[in-house]
């Protein structure tokens, strides 16, 4: 299609602003340095940000399924969930994809066509989006576990030593 | 903003200099008076700061480790970075002082799409910072001309090096360039990286465009103004032997250079520029790291400070530690 | 339809990019899951620290003494003339920016007062209007500002985002350490009472107990010997540590996470079995102390003169029982504490004339490099007793393991420990890949924990601090295989799990102790079929 062909040429521009997107709920230094030139250690943040959503965009552009997007967009969204947004904060540069190519299709097409020619990108995106609630409350709730454990993993050992020995009546 | 504030600044002090020197004909007072008394705040203000610095205590060993420690010997030290002999702390202190080593240190490894790791290195702070204060001190070494008679043969070997490349008539000095590059580098960063414009100050900005003032003033002197460098050499000779004597003629830019150096000799001593002092006193670099074979001491006392004694704990859990045959020292 | 906004339109009404202003003009928005409760009252009582109250950090009111003003200029002015190290800092930084991305906070959360330099201008800036002839007539012009309660808690809320890793001060041309700088701090919002539970209640509890969960001596020995019996389920063979044994030799003292947390328990039965071994080879006299049970030190994250009082049981109880010299166990800031500080603190006043330098007796080696303090890391003691043969190791039992090192803050920046734990590793196991450079020795990064940060309430702070740390490991981990995450340091073994658990969850946590605990061979021990947590030997599933 022919729409689909703009976007795999534009794929480059797609991918910068959505980046941009998902940088824009920081500060102006936080989001410079997450946007700086990706480096995986010096910067994972800001590493994980950029090839997640290439990979992403590239994904979706060769028409795989979005739940093949799953590892990396967990990989963003992991990264999101532990920097104290909300959830719609933390998620909203998903439904911004949409506004993206929207703009992009506007520039060959008219709006209304392109509302129409997108009408399946739509429906992918607002998958994602719901794929990425799951992912995000994954991540949420393994830090509560993780919380709610600690007090016990601090003292498991003592607490199992306390149950040996409750054990051991029981049987004796 | 900041920088703006910082440029008016320095615009504001060149134009006093323009004015007290060249309109109101106040030679002697920016020639000499206010030179000399820049000279003496700097030398007093210098010292009285590196000596309250000295004045406080250091109380323990806290040399950052940045290489492998001494301990077995057939391990091999990092004599420098991990010194445990005064000529190690000695080499580190010079590697740092000289060589701007932890600047250096300013590396990244970056992951390149084949899958290796290398060194992409920002180095370019540490090439900045360096080439602004090489050139600084060189061009520094070269001033002394004005000041000594006759010009020692060192001096006179810097700048025939400095002028080597022979363009231009005066010759073109090389170290002007790389100074006002590296000047213009350590600006243009304050103002182009969000996180150094960040926590960039007017305390930042306006040493920068001071020392470019400066620098430009200078540059402005020797290539275009040509101003009559007789008469400077017999005002600055007349500083050093304090004879007091100012000549007329020189132009008005020649003071508003002089004006904006005395400036600086003034802020120095009040400012983050005295970091040339501080450097050498940072405990973090230079003290001995093996601090676990010689005692450093501690000049002060801590007072009334309370211990938790043995007496006190078996005192209080004496039954328990019997309980488990646990020796203690009163039987219960 | 057309009316209804389009999603970036929506997005930007949710926008959360803070207003563009000056640092100082952005007030302090005090997150959860980034800060830590409030000390408990009773804490800072047991060991007398002022102003215990009950307060809670999301309070407007955080029932401040009417004079606290003059109590932080009071006690700036008194820290000025003590530490050279905080007048210097205070006067030298140019703010070149070259710490700015080197903080593990500030490269995880993206939060600009997380840059060291900004970190410490928090405090600069009171300082300067304070402190400096330019500030006070300059004021916000010269970078100054007043001391407010405002400032104050952004003070307390960014010192306890700190972990004193030391990682920027490396970077620094004047080797200006953010974790000098906080630990003023620390001692200054000390003096009014603020205090976190997770630094202040272990600090009690290791002045009361000598150990930070407050276990008393008996509830001590029976944990050891709970692994003892552990171990002679798992080698037929039953360690018999010493306790408070007078006139032994050497005296032990680790970390007391080691004895109640996992998987530090395991690298605590590594020592016992290290132990065991070598009183049956070579009949080495080494006892454990129940009242220096504690060689992680709280009182560092309090102020120096806790970290002195929680310190001197170690250099007393040596003295009381009679040892020659010490061996310290696998503990992070309790080296920097051990290596930097013990011998000034309290060397002059509680060390023992009988003590001597440290001599290993099996191997003759004498530990010159710890001839004044008289106690070595236990790496050191391992790795010379390896290089003399004097060990008989298996490395097939950690077969199943590919290990990564991760080299603990304290141990790196305040010590130099780098070459002993990985010769250790080269003959425990076989497979293993440092982490790339840049991220290991003395540029390693934090695990996020450290300086008392590890509280349950403020997991997101330490899982943005972990993210550059896990992100190497995952490196190792997706390119080679790594699975093991070994380290030196206690909080380490306690935050990493966690962190790893949430980043990379393919790789756990371990302790050296632990791969050598395996790999040793006692003798006379049965033929192992699990390793120290119990799970089946390389070659061993099917049986």
């Amino acid at each position: 299609m022919e729409l689909d062909r703009l976007f795999r040429d534009r794929r480059g521009a797609i991918v910068e602003e959505w980046v941009a997107a998902l940088l824009r709920i920081y500060s102006e230094e936080g989001a410079k340095f997450f946007g700086s030139v990706p480096n995986r250690f010096a910067n994972p943040a800001g590493y994980i940000f950029r090839t997640n959503t290439e990979r992403i965009v590239s994904k979706l552009m060769d028409g795989a399924d979005e739940t093949e997007c799953r590892q990396d967009l967990d990989g963003i969204l992991r990264v999101r969930a532990v920097q104290g947004l909300s959830p719609s904060t933390a998620l909203c540069f998903i439904p911004a994809l949409k506004e993206i190519l929207y703009r992009e299709a506007c520039q060959v097409v008219s709006p209304e066509q392109a509302d129409a020619l997108l009408h399946n990108w739509y429906i992918r995106i607002d998958r994602l989006l719901l794929l990425g609630f799951d992912i995000y409350m994954e991540c949420r709730e393994i830090l509560w576990q993780q919380k709610a454990n600690q007090l016990y993993d601090r003292t498991h050992k003592l607490l199992e030593k306390a149950n040996l020995i409750q054990k051991e009546d029981s049987t004796g | 903003m900041k920088a703006l504030y910082s440029l008016f600044l320095v615009f504001a002090l060149a134009a006093i200099a323009l004015v007290g020197a060249g309109a109101l004909g106040m030679e002697r007072t920016f020639g000499l008076y206010i030179p000399f008394l820049a000279a003496a705040v700097f030398v007093v203000g210098f010292c009285w700061r590196v000596v309250q610095w000295g004045k406080s205590a250091v109380p323990f060993c806290i040399p950052t480790t940045c290489g492998q420690q001494e301990s077995l010997p057939w391990i091999k030290q990092s004599t420098i970075e991990n010194p445990s002999t005064t000529t190690g702390v000695v080499l580190r202190m010079l590697l740092e002082v000289l060589l701007f080593r932890s600047l250096f240190r300013n590396n990244q490894p970056q992951l390149y799409s084949d899958g290796r790791v290398r060194y992409a290195s920002s180095k370019w702070l540490w090439l900045g910072a360096l080439a602004f204060h090489y050139s600084f001190l060189i061009i520094f070494l070269r001033h002394m001309r004005f000041f000594t008679e006759p010009v020692p043969a060192l001096i006179r070997g810097i700048e025939s090096v400095d002028s080597m490349l022979q363009i231009a008539a005066p010759t073109l000095y090389l170290t002007d360039l790389v100074f006002i590059a590296a000047v213009t580098y350590l600006f243009l960063r304050r103002v182009v990286v969000p996180n150094i414009r960040y926590i960039s100050q007017v305390q930042d900005y306006f040493p920068l465009f001071l020392i470019l003032g400066i620098g430009l003033s200078g540059i402005f002197m020797r290539y275009f103004a040509k101003v009559d460098i007789m008469a400077v050499k017999e005002l600055t000779m007349g500083l050093v032997t304090f004879s007091w004597k100012a000549p007329q003629g020189i132009g008005a830019i020649f003071y508003v250079h002089l004006f904006l150096v005395s400036v600086l000799l003034i802020y120095f001593p009040l400012s983050k520029l005295m970091h040339m002092g501080g450097v050498f006193l940072s405990p973090t670099r230079n003290m001995n790291c093996a601090s676990r074979k010689f005692r450093h001491i501690n000049p002060w006392k801590f007072e009334n400070v309370h211990y938790h004694t043995y007496e006190e704990y078996e005192d209080e859990f004496r039954e328990k530690m019997v309980e488990k045959g646990i020796p203690v020292e009163k039987p219960l | 339809m057309s009316t209804l906004p389009r999603p970036e339109e929506l997005y930007a009404k949710i926008n959360h990019t803070p207003p563009k202003a000056d640092w100082m003009d952005v007030p302090v928005d005090i997150k959860p899951g980034r800060y830590c409760y409030a000390a408990n009252p009773d804490s800072l009582n047991y060991v007398g620290l002022p102003h215990a109250r009950k307060w809670n950090p999301l309070d407007e009111d955080w029932k401040l003494p009417e004079n606290w003003k003059e109590i932080i200029f009071n006690g700036i002015r008194e820290r000025l003339d003590k530490y050279r190290s905080f007048k210097v800092f205070m006067d030298i930084c140019v703010r070149c920016g070259a710490c700015a991305d080197k903080c593990h906070f500030f490269i995880g959360s993206g939060d600009p007062k997380n840059m060291p330099v900004l970190r410490a201008e928090l405090i600069r800036s009171v300082y300067r209007g304070e402190f400096t002839t330019f500030g006070k007539l300059l004021g916000k012009f010269a970078g100054a500002r007043p001391l407010t309660e405002e400032v104050l808690k952004e003070w307390w809320y960014y010192l306890f985002q700190c972990s004193e890793c030391r990682r920027c001060s490396v970077f620094c041309p004047y080797g200006i350490d953010t974790a000098e700088i906080t630990i003023m701090g620390r001692e200054l919002i000390n003096l009014l009472g603020l205090n976190i539970d997770w630094i202040a209640t272990p600090v009690a509890n290791c002045y009361r107990t000598g150990n930070h969960l407050g276990i008393q001596p008996h509830a001590f020995f029976d944990m050891i010997d709970f692994f003892c019996d552990d171990i002679e389920d798992i080698t037929g063979i039953r360690p018999e540590p010493q306790f408070n044994k007078k006139g032994a030799d050497i005296l032990f003292v680790t970390p007391s996470g080691d004895v109640f947390a996992d998987p530090g328990t395991y690298t605590c039965m590594g020592y016992l079995i290290l132990f065991e071994y070598l009183k049956r080879e070579y009949g080495l006299d080494v006892t454990w102390s129940t009242y220096a049970s504690e060689g992680g030190n709280f009182g560092f994250f309090t102020s120096h003169e806790t970290m002195k009082r929680l310190n001197s049981k170690i250099y007393m109880e040596a003295a009381r029982l009679g040892v020659k010299w010490i061996i310290g166990g696998e503990c992070g800031h309790m080296w920097r504490v051990l290596h930097q500080y013990m011998d000034t603190l309290n060397g002059p006043e509680f060390q023992s004339s009988n003590m001597t330098v440290p001599k290993n007796p099996i191997t003759g080696t004498v530990f010159q490099h710890a001839a004044s303090t008289k106690m070595i890391h236990i790496t050191e003691f391992t790795a010379d007793l390896i290089k003399h043969g004097k060990l008989n190791l298996d490395k097939s039992r950690n077969a199943g393991i590919h290990l990564t090192w991760h080299d603990s803050c304290n141990t790196s920046r305040g010590m130099g420990l780098f070459e002993e734990p990985r010769y250790i590793i080269r003959h425990v196991v076989d497979k293993f890949t440092d982490m790339p450079p840049g991220t290991i020795r003395e540029e390693t990064f934090c695990c996020g924990g450290g300086a008392g940060l590890n509280a349950g309430e403020c997991e997101e702070l330490r899982m943005m601090g972990g993210l550059p740390r896990a992100s190497a490991v995952k490196y190792v981990h997706e390119k080679y295989g790594v699975n093991m995450l070994g380290c030196v340091c206690a909080i380490d073994r306690a935050v990493l799990p966690g962190t790893m658990k949430y980043w990379v969850p393919e790789v756990t946590v371990c302790g050296l102790h632990e791969l050598v605990g395996n790999a040793l061979v006692i003798p006379g021990e049965k033929e192992r079929e699990v390793n120290l947590r119990g799970e089946d030997l390389p070659g061993k599933e099917d049986e």
